[in-house]
């Protein structure tokens, strides 16, 4: 029993010394800020339960309403456009980054600090002076592309940049790309088996991840769309909240739900479960 | 781009580097190198870091372009021939197995580029894994192995496609001391039973002695001597391969009538030198002898270390002639630091030479 004692009391002047904070603080620090994160949502779950007579499911089994069906078109025009705006963009990322990338980890590996700078700049540039720069190629563009949503598209391709390059140079730094592409290719692969068949495969979490982070960014999107007068979720639900606003909030959490939703799925698969037999 | 059409089992085919060269930059690789390999030789390419030999090995697999000179693999120029279509096999030092496949779909993987039908490719890619011992293993992927059987897989997939030379590149480098050794014994029986000509870098002097057919010791960026081990081991060309290869230390004497006088002896020279020159010599440590300092022969000194290595011993011993050097003697005899002892030359004979 001794031996416990000392134990114990070891580590617990090992704790005393150690430079994490004590617990009681700790906890205080993650209450305060749970109930910072936690305060705005369950105030917009109250305000959308609120009736006439008091709380219930008026608002919500409202959408299902067709009798509303007009008064929420916009909302759901809205959602259509957002999700085809995320596909869009998560194009770019597959057809354009996914590959430059790999020719610069690849190929051009002194460029690597030049492409980090590039797909950081978007995030470093405000939205409206970045809508100030897009509004006149926006404009050309649609004459020429001939569809606002394509053309709005492609300027949330370069938004979603900074997110989607950091989750797939992640996963080619995880394995050792250079090296699977040489020994495949010593195999005798071309290089379209190569991607197809080992560089796609490997980096599929990294491919995913990038995907989701760009719907994420894609629906949470205001201020461009609205700037260029597109009308995605974010900007339908800014409008229906004049005339509604409990649908807007209840959209609003909705939207939260799924991108809460889309991130927990990527911690998922970012999660390697490995079984290492040690033969 | 076409893949590669398959090809057929066959004995080992010659490799020629024709003054290749290779340039990053400013900075030279390879300088003018010159190498035949005859069919169904292992060949060994040994060199500190940053001497050219893995230049060397990924300029032959199509990996590196190189700057000018030919590369040919039986006759035929392939230095300018794509990577995929050189029909080699190669086995690298990190692991590069496909993490996305399983054992038996890597092994498979070169055939699959080959468009061999289904079912020979399995029944090859099963008894290529028979062959390194891993026949049990064939549905376990890359992280369910240990790094060992990771580089027998490895070896297994660059084999399979019975390609016209095996490179491989450091294959035993990251493997801990007891499997290196096994991998490596391996690796030389399933070349001698193929017939296959192989390349092999490596910067460890123990392994290329133990598998190789020939050494080619490369100094910047080319080939300062190739030979058998025992060639290399004892009768370096160069100060850089008696220094590269064994341990060895450097004595100088002077002639005098065709002898030179080592450690208190008269020695015989392989070949004569100018009478008065001052003669270069490298011992090694198993050519002298450690003897009690009252009833012993040769020049005395003081231990300075010993090192117990099993079988044997190696004593480092200061001379009082000012020279530190290395013996090698029986594990029995345990000198102690700072005890006054005599080092002995057993050689009657020695290569000499002067700069």
């Amino acid at each position: 029993m001794s031996t416990v004692k000392t134990l114990g009391s070891a580590r617990r002047v090992r704790a005393s010394h150690s430079l994490a904070p004590r617990r009681p603080f700790a906890t205080t620090v993650l209450v305060v800020i749970g109930l910072l994160f936690a305060l705005p949502l369950i105030a917009m779950v109250e305000f959308s339960l609120r009736t006439t007579t008091g709380h219930g499911l008026e608002h919500w089994t409202g959408l299902f309403d067709p009798a509303n069906e007009f008064r929420y078109r916009p909302l759901f025009g809205g959602l259509v456009e957002s999700l085809t705006l995320a596909l869009i963009a998560i194009a770019i990322v597959i057809l354009m980054l996914l590959p430059t990338t790999l020719l610069v980890r690849l190929r051009f590996p002194k460029l690597v600090r030049v492409l980090e700078f590039i797909t950081v700049i978007p995030i470093a540039i405000p939205a409206i002076a970045l809508v100030v720069g897009l509004a006149p190629v926006f404009g050309a563009s649609i004459r020429i592309i001939n569809s606002g949503t394509v053309v709005l598209g492609l300027i949330y391709g370069i938004l979603v940049l900074p997110f989607a390059a950091r989750a797939l140079d992640a996963s080619i730094r995880a394995v050792d790309v250079p090296t699977l592409v040489e020994a495949a290719r010593s195999l005798g692969a071309s290089w379209p088996r190569v991607f197809v068949r080992i560089l796609l495969p490997v980096l599929r979490r990294g491919i995913v991840a990038a995907s989701f982070i760009s719907i994420a960014v894609v629906l949470g999107e205001y201020t461009i769309a609205s700037l260029l007068n597109r009308q995605n979720l974010q900007v339908a639900i800014v409008s229906i909240s004049r005339s509604d606003p409990y649908v807007a909030v209840i959209f609003s959490l909705l939207a939260l739900a799924f991108v809460t939703v889309l991130l927990a799925v990527i911690g998922r698969i970012a999660t390697p479960k490995r079984k290492v037999f040690d033969v | 781009m076409s893949d590669p059409t398959p090809t057929a089992q066959r004995s080992g085919v010659s490799v020629h580097f024709r003054a290749v060269t290779k340039e990053y930059g400013a900075q030279r690789a390879l300088n003018g190198l010159d190498l035949e390999i005859k069919p169904g030789e292992f060949v060994a390419l040994l060199g500190p870091s940053g001497c050219g030999k893995t230049t060397a090995l990924r300029s032959l697999a199509g990996l590196e372009s190189v700057t000018s000179g030919e590369l040919l693999i039986d006759g035929e120029d392939v230095t300018r021939v794509p990577v995929n279509r050189r029909d080699l096999g190669m086995v690298f030092q990190s692991y590069s197995l496909f993490p996305n496949l399983n054992v038996i779909e890597n092994v498979e993987f070169g055939l699959r580029t080959r468009k061999v039908p289904a079912a020979e490719r399995t029944a090859r890619a099963q008894e290529m894994l028979e062959r390194v011992g891993l026949g049990d293993f064939a549905e376990r992927y890359a992280h369910q192995l240990s790094g060992g059987q990771q580089q027998r897989v490895a070896l297994a997939r660059a084999l399979v496609t019975r390609p016209r030379v095996l490179l491989l590149d450091e294959p035993l480098s990251a493997l801990d001391a007891k499997v290196r050794t096994q991998l490596r014994d391996e690796i030389r029986r399933i070349q001698l039973d193929l017939g296959i000509t192989t390349v092999f870098v490596t910067h460890d002097q123990e392994e290329a002695l133990a598998v190789a057919d020939r050494i080619a010791v490369m100094n910047a960026g080319k080939i300062d001597q190739i030979g058998t081990p025992e060639e290399l081991y004892r009768r370096p060309e160069t100060g850089f391969v008696a220094n590269f290869i064994g341990q060895s230390t450097l004595l100088t004497a002077l002639v005098h009538e065709g002898r030179i006088a080592l450690l208190g002896r008269e020695i015989d020279l392989t070949e004569p030198l100018p009478e008065g020159a001052l003669a270069r010599v490298r011992v090694r440590p198993e050519n002298l002898a450690l003897e009690s300092f009252e009833h012993g022969e040769g020049e005395p000194g003081r231990v300075v270390t010993s090192s117990f290595l099993g079988s044997l011993r190696r004593t480092t011993v200061h001379l009082d002639s000012g020279l530190s050097i290395v013996v090698q003697h029986s594990a029995e005899d345990t000198p102690e630091v700072d005890q006054q002892v005599r080092v002995r030359l057993l050689q009657d004979v020695v290569t000499a030479h002067v700069d």
